[in-house]
């Protein structure tokens, strides 16, 4: 029993997250980051529906057209860096096109001038293309969410809990084969 | 009313693998895997996965010596050769392996241009720690970024099983599987385990090209799923059912393929098995990068196969293996499913010991490219010879033709492709 307890303290790092820091950042980034000054840009208190299905967020919830192109182009939970490249892409497009939701305006431009009500539907009809009829096809990338990107360096390759774990099991394999050996 | 019929499908599978392992673990394990010329028909004695491949157990080691590789001197005593690093004696709990795998890769496509690739295939440091019954087991590499000169291209290999964002500008670090697991039974002969691991489905090869574990996506190359498993291994049958929880390495997570798979396997003599596999699997997305004729829309991926191998004089051991596969997709509201079959034989001859002459065959017919010209009918062929030349060294050439391509392969696969590889290992 006490070895069972032993090994599964040991392994509970693994299981905890490396970093915490909140996705729900990421409207208030967006009207930091474009420094947008027209009254009331989280039209709802929250703004999280300009990509999530509601307000809790969560793990594949961001279905929305706006939330789909975000992932399409690498946006991964809890990346803020990620979040004002690609806001500044969008930016300096000449002229912006990215048009997500199919309203006639760009989505850049939704968000500058606090429509972001209007960025919430999705106006692009079932024969677009996309996901469930939206007009952003997925794309895939490769390496764990919570990998480092390109400008993200500071997080650390290997999650910091499995090291801590991988460390308490060889601790305690050579705490016992000290014992053995009395 | 598919989804229903799918979940009903699943909770019989599920059933029916339940049933198989409680009717059918009788008896403590025996049986020595590896190799079944050899007479060994399980797995696990030489490996620390039980259902085979990955790292190498203690005795696997010795195996090596003995039974795999050329031997120089008669009745020589292998000694420590097959230890760690040559020599090294590790402590019983702890299992070692670096594995350095490259291979040299000549493309002779149908009316194109020759291409020249060398792949880093394989840079890892597997280990496996065991206190008691609790196992903790994972491998970690490194995969370079790839750079290319005219028709000439450097290359490493593992994406799908990614730890940082690839490809990227200073390579990648790879992580084929990490799990912990805890034996269970009185001679240990099941391991329950989670973390990320090879998908117990068909027969596990070393060959991860070939069409039934790339249209399967069952490689042991880059095609582990994150889930739990119960593993058994026993004298006369050993089998294993996963439930899989998708793949991390892998974002955003529509791209995720959730459901389960297993395998099971009877073995009525040393030198025959003979073993059926299931699995259905559910993502919210279809990867229209491996089968470009699927729909961007969600998908039911099923794959059911039956396999044997089989020994009939020492040095032939043959390998077949014949899965029907089935797509099915709602797309706009109408449902689309589409069949197809995947089969493969080979014959492994073993013309003096560590020295090895393969062939195979392979056939692929499906739904792949129906609204381009790719062929939806595929056949390959492989030659290949494989000489287990030093202790922990081997050396493989292999002369593949291919007739077209199949879902996981790239479009351009036909022609004709000459590989020479090297593998060491500590």
């Amino acid at each position: 029993m006490r070895r069972f307890i032993a090994f599964a303290v040991a392994s509970l790092p693994l299981f905890v997250a490396s970093r915490a820091r909140a996705t729900a950042e990421f409207p208030g980034q967006i009207v930091s980051d474009q420094n947008i000054t027209c009254a009331n840009p989280l039209f709802d208190g929250n703004g999280c529906t300009i990509c999530h299905q509601d307000d809790n967020g969560g793990l594949g919830t961001a279905t929305r057209p706006f939330g789909r192109y975000m992932k399409s182009q690498g946006l991964t939970p809890f990346n803020d860096q990620k979040l004002g490249a690609l806001l500044t892409a969008l930016q300096n497009e000449s002229p912006h096109t990215t048009d997500t939701n199919c309203d006639g305006t760009p989505d850049i431009d939704e968000l500058t001038s606090c429509q972001w009500q209007n960025l919430t539907q999705d106006m692009c009809g079932a024969d677009a293309g996309g996901v469930d009829g939206g007009s952003v096809p997925l794309t895939v990338f490769y390496g764990c969410s919570t990998s480092p990107t390109v400008g993200d360096r500071d997080t650390p390759i290997l999650p910091g809990g499995a090291a801590v774990a991988i460390a308490g099991m060889l601790g305690a394999a050579l705490i016992r084969a000290k014992r053995r050996k009395r | 009313m598919t989804s229903a019929w799918v979940r009903r499908a699943i909770s019989l599978v599920i059933v029916a693998c339940a049933c198989a392992f409680v009717l059918l673990a009788s008896r403590p394990a025996h049986a020595f895997p590896w190799m079944i010329r050899e007479g060994y028909t399980g797995c696990n004695t030489c490996h620390a996965d039980p259902s085979g491949a990955g790292i190498l157990t203690a005795y696997g080691r010795g195996m090596e010596e003995v039974v795999l590789r050329t031997p120089y001197k008669k009745d020589a005593d292998p000694g420590k050769l097959g230890n760690f690093a040559w020599s090294v004696d590790l402590p019983e709990q702890l299992l070692l392996q670096t594995d350095f795998r490259n291979l040299f890769l000549t493309l002779v496509p149908s009316g194109g241009t020759t291409q020249f690739q060398d792949v880093v295939m394989q840079l890892d440091q597997s280990a496996q720690l065991k206190i008691g019954r609790f196992r903790m087991n994972g491998s970690i590499g490194y995969s370079p970024p790839s750079t290319a000169d005219g028709n000439f291209t450097f290359t490493g290999g593992g994406l799908g099983a990614t730890l940082t964002d690839a490809p990227g500008v200073d390579g990648a670090l790879i992580a084929r599987q990490y799990w912990l697991g805890v034996d269970i039974g009185k001679d240990e002969e099941f391991l329950l385990r989670a973390g990320r691991m090879n998908v117990p489905f068909g027969i596990r090869t070393i060959e991860h090209p070939f069409l039934v574990r790339q249209v399967t996506r069952t490689d042991i190359d880059k095609g582990q799923e994150h889930g739990v498993s119960l593993a058994y291994t026993g004298e006369k049958v050993r089998g294993e059912i996963m439930a899989i929880a998708g793949n991390f390495a892998i974002r955003p997570d529509d791209f995720r393929e959730r459901g389960g798979s297993g395998f099971v396997e009877w073995m009525p003599s040393t030198k025959v098995a003979i073993g059926a596999s299931a699995m259905i699997t559910h993502a919210d997305q279809a990867r229209t990068d491996y089968d470009i004729s699927l729909a961007a829309a969600p998908i039911w991926r099923h794959a059911y196969a039956v396999h044997a191998r089989i020994s009939p004089v020492k040095p032939l051991v043959i390998l077949a293996e014949f899965d029907a596969l089935l797509n099915s997709q709602l797309v706009a509201g109408v449902s689309e499913n589409h069949g197809g079959v995947v089969g493969l034989l080979q014959a492994d001859l073993q013309v003096y010991q560590g020295i090895h002459v393969l062939a195979a065959g392979e056939f692929y017919n499906g739904h792949v490219g129906e609204t381009s010209t790719y062929n939806t009918t595929t056949a390959t062929a492989w030659l290949g010879a494989w000489w287990f030349f030093a202790p922990h060294l081997d050396f493989r050439i292999d002369g593949v033709y291919s007739s077209g391509s199949a879902p996981g392969l790239p479009p351009s696969n036909q022609g004709t492709s000459l590989l020479a590889q090297i593998h060491g290992y500590l």
